[in-house]
Order: C-alpha cells, then structure tokens, then sequence
C-alpha cells in the first residue's frame, strides 16, 4: 500500500527540512564552498543563528567547516560532505516524490462520518 | 521559507561570481576607453582616455575586496570532463566563427555581432531567468545593429569606433544592473562586514 502524503511528509529529515537549515545546504549545494558571511548574507541569519545551525549540520556529517587565513585573519568556510549531497539531493527527490502523491492524494470516502447535531 | 525563495538562493550561490557586475563595469570602462581614443587625438582626449584606463584598473582592484568583504566568498563548483569539453568545442566554435565573420563584414558590425552574441550566451547561461532578461534586450539591440538593413539607420554608429563605444557601454549598463540585483539580494551594504565578522565570529568562540 502507497503511503500518504502525510506518512511521507512524517518520514522527512527533519534535520534538514527545517527552513533555514534547508536554506544554508540548498546555497552549499550549488557551490563547491561557501563562507561564513556569504552564508549570512544569503540567509538573511545573525552570526549566533547560523553559526548554531552550522554546528548542528557539522555534527550530523552533512558539512564541513574549514578554517583559512586570509591577510592575516580566520576566514571560515562550509562546504557539502559526499553524504551531505546525497542527503539534499534524496531530500528534494522525496520532496518531489511527496507534491506529486499529494496532488494525486483524494481523502478515503465512507470512514468517518459527519457529526451531527 | 518558499521554493522560490530557495531557487533565489540556488541561483545567487551558484552565479555569484558572475553577477559582481562592478568587473564588468571595468571592462566597460577599457572597451570606452579603446573607442574614444581612436575618435580623434588630443592632450583632452589624452587625459581622458588615460582617466578611464586607470578608472578601469582602480575599479577591477577595488571591486575584488568590496564583494569579498562585504558579501563573502564563493568557490565555485568544480567542472565535470563533459562539461569542460563542451566548453572547449564551443569555445573552438566562436572563435573561428568570429574569424570568418570578421572576414566578411565591416569592423563596426563585427564588434555588434560579437558583444550580441555574448550577451545572447551569458543569458544562456544564466537559465534564460526573468531576471536576467537585461542580456536578452541588450544582446538582440547590439545584434540588431549588427544586421545590414538597421544597421543603415545608426550609420554613425556603424564605424568600429562607434560600435567600441556602444559595446563598452552597454557592458557598463549590464554590469551596473547586475551589481543592483546582487545587492538588492544580498542586502545592503551597510551591514556587516568582514571585519565585524572576524571580531565576533561565536562560531569560532564556541570551539
């Protein structure tokens, strides 16, 4: 039996579907690597937001952080790990997958019925 | 957070270092400067010419530390093989093209069909966006005056002097509208800098 699109949207990474997390890996997806005020930038976050979402991605394998000194000063880059790309990729499949059977989607007729009175 | 906002970002990410439209606006300023120097010779005209040369060099310098500082830094993705191979035969094609073409028209219209045709490619390249539809206009115009039945109409702007002007022209127009939209998508240039950024990274704090 094909699950609903509520049993599919329930199976989504939640890691990742939470928006400005989503928005962070959907910028690193499209670059090689990007750096922290770039990140800012782009997002729309303070230093403190995405820093603490940069971390939370760091932990669970899905980027990199690299330090580099540029004229004397840190700069910090993030970049996709080989499973962070798989996992926005698979994440935009399933997401794909998920606005179709919800356009398919009809509520089962005859299960509940109306309340009245 | 909408899927168009996500397609902004995808998009910005990925063409970022093309849309820091100040480069262009130096490369405008060169191309002006190579076509007012071939308009007629003199210590004003010298002056000038000299004025936008090293106008052309100070903004290309300029230009490099001000989208690093105040937007950050892209590393773009790498190429696959079949992507550099398509990018060397295309690149074969255009210039030999460019040579057979050169042979058979004037100089003026050649610089039109060339500049016309590069701004037709970078909206190729850019997905043919709605918001980059200022290369479509500004690439059919330029290949318009490249035709020899309109071309009549702009007569004194059929001479390669003319055209030089008018190509570095409308490269200053693109890179200025690219720059607008880079900024109006990044934010305004007054936040954060990479300086502020060094002096309270808390993710660097943190570990």
């Amino acid at each position: 039996m094909t699950p609903t699109p509520f049993e599919q949207l329930a199976h989504l990474d939640r890691l990742i579907h939470e928006p400005t997390r989503l928005a962070i890996l959907t910028a690193l997806s499209a670059c090689e690597r990007a750096d922290f005020l770039f990140l800012q930038r782009i997002t729309g976050l303070t230093k403190g937001n995405l820093s603490s979402h940069l971390m939370k991605l760091e932990e669970a394998g899905l980027i990199e952080i690299e330090k580099r000194f540029v004229d004397k000063k840190t700069q910090t880059f993030a970049s996709l790990t080989g499973p962070g790309r798989e996992a926005i990729e698979s994440y935009w499949k399933e997401m794909d997958a998920l606005r179709k059977s919800a356009a398919r989607w009809r509520p089962a007729t005859g299960g509940l019925a109306p309340v009245t009175g | 957070m909408q899927t168009q906002d996500l397609e902004r970002i995808r998009f910005v990410t990925r063409y970022y270092r093309d849309l820091r439209g100040l480069h262009l606006v130096s490369s405008g300023l060169l191309f002006l400067s190579i076509g007012l120097a071939r308009t007629r010779s003199g210590t004003v005209m010298l002056l000038l010419n000299l004025a936008l040369c090293a106008g052309s060099i100070g903004l290309n310098f300029f230009a490099k530390s001000y989208y690093r500082r105040t937007f950050g830094e892209v590393e773009r993705r790498r190429w696959s093989r079949t992507q550099v191979n398509l990018a060397v035969i295309l690149g074969a094609v255009v210039v030999l093209g460019s040579f057979l073409v050169q042979r058979k028209v004037s100089e003026g219209r050649f610089y039109y069909a060339l500049f016309g045709a590069m701004f037709l490619g970078a909206w190729i390249w850019r997905q043919c966006r709605l918001s980059q539809s200022y290369y479509l206009g500004l690439g059919v115009l330029l290949l318009a005056l490249a035709v020899p039945g309109p071309s009549a109409v702009f007569l004194p702007a059929l001479a390669a002097t003319g055209a030089l002007i008018v190509c570095g022209t409308v490269l200053i127009l693109a890179g200025l509208l690219d720059h607008r939209q880079l900024v109006r998508t990044l934010g305004p240039s007054a936040a954060t800098s990479q300086d502020e950024q060094e002096d309270a990274e808390p993710l660097e704090a943190k570990r």
